[in-house]
């Protein structure tokens, strides 16, 4: 009976570039979901709100990062942080509006608002990289600093990722100016009223 | 130009006097400009310089949440 090679990832290990892709795809989604909300009702985002997108970015930036280089520690460091900031900036929302009969802000989803489906998906984001941590073989793989070419999914998500974000620069930009938000955002302050 | 939105005094008394970093950083799209760089960089294969301007956006991301989480919440209870 033979020994598989050294630099062969068995078990789940192998699925992890698969599962990275899988999870900048997911975040490409929320973003585009809040875009899409965002322009066809109306709703804009509080500054709060865009703290909360720019954390997702910076969730999705550890897991480009994974797609683009190979996973390693760094990477995963970076996406977890910023799952933890996240939290921070969605927690803070969820208080906000926690006291009795206060309505919030926007319109709810699915019984929920965004900042508490915010803080819900920061958690299960830091969960499902606590996990791929667990089952990635990283130390079997070649040098990080090496880029490499990215799988379809990978690349579906990457480009996702990229034109969501340049989006989201585009409508902060016409929201908000080269400024910072109104607590309560009613228009786009570079679009007649 | 709306200048009551770049108003440091409207939360935090520290800020009185503005300083040209501090302004800077009141720019609501910046963080989305700095992970829009990183993500170029490393969609481009450059791993280090991704990973600066993700610690330059997060540095950002910091002074965002001073700046609005650092008043008293309005909670009754």
């Amino acid at each position: 009976m033979s020994n598989p090679p050294s630099n062969t990832v068995r078990g789940l290990g192998r699925w992890s570039d698969c599962l990275n892709a899988l999870g900048l795809l997911g975040i490409s989604g929320i973003l585009w979901f809040a875009f899409v909300w965002q322009i066809f009702l109306h709703e804009l985002p509080c500054p709060l709100c865009l703290l909360q997108r720019v954390a997702f970015v910076m969730v999705g930036l550890g897991l480009l990062l994974n797609v683009c280089f190979g996973s390693r520690p760094a990477h995963y460091g970076i996406a977890v942080v910023s799952a933890l900031a996240g939290m921070v900036s969605s927690a803070r929302q969820v208080l906000l509006h926690i006291a009795p009969g206060d309505p919030g802000y926007g319109s709810p989803f699915l019984g929920m608002h965004f900042y508490t489906w915010a803080l819900v998906a920061f958690f299960a984001l830091a969960v499902y990289l606590g996990g791929l941590l667990m089952i990635d073989g990283m130390k079997l793989r070649e040098a990080a600093d090496t880029p490499r070419k990215a799988g379809w999914l990978g690349r579906l998500a990457g480009i996702s990722f990229l034109l969501v974000l340049v989006l989201n620069v585009l409508s902060t930009l016409v929201e908000c100016g080269f400024g910072a938000c109104p607590d309560n955002p009613t228009d786009y302050l570079w679009l007649p009223g | 130009m709306v200048i009551d939105h770049w108003d440091f005094s409207r939360h935090h008394p520290k800020f009185e006097s503005d300083v040209p970093i501090g302004l800077l950083l009141m720019v609501m799209m910046l963080p989305f400009l700095t992970a829009l760089v990183s993500a170029w960089y490393c969609w481009r294969g450059s791993r280090r310089a991704a990973m600066g301007w993700w610690v330059v956006t997060t540095l950002i991301y910091v002074a965002w949440c001073f700046y609005h989480m650092t008043d008293p919440l309005k909670i009754s209870l």
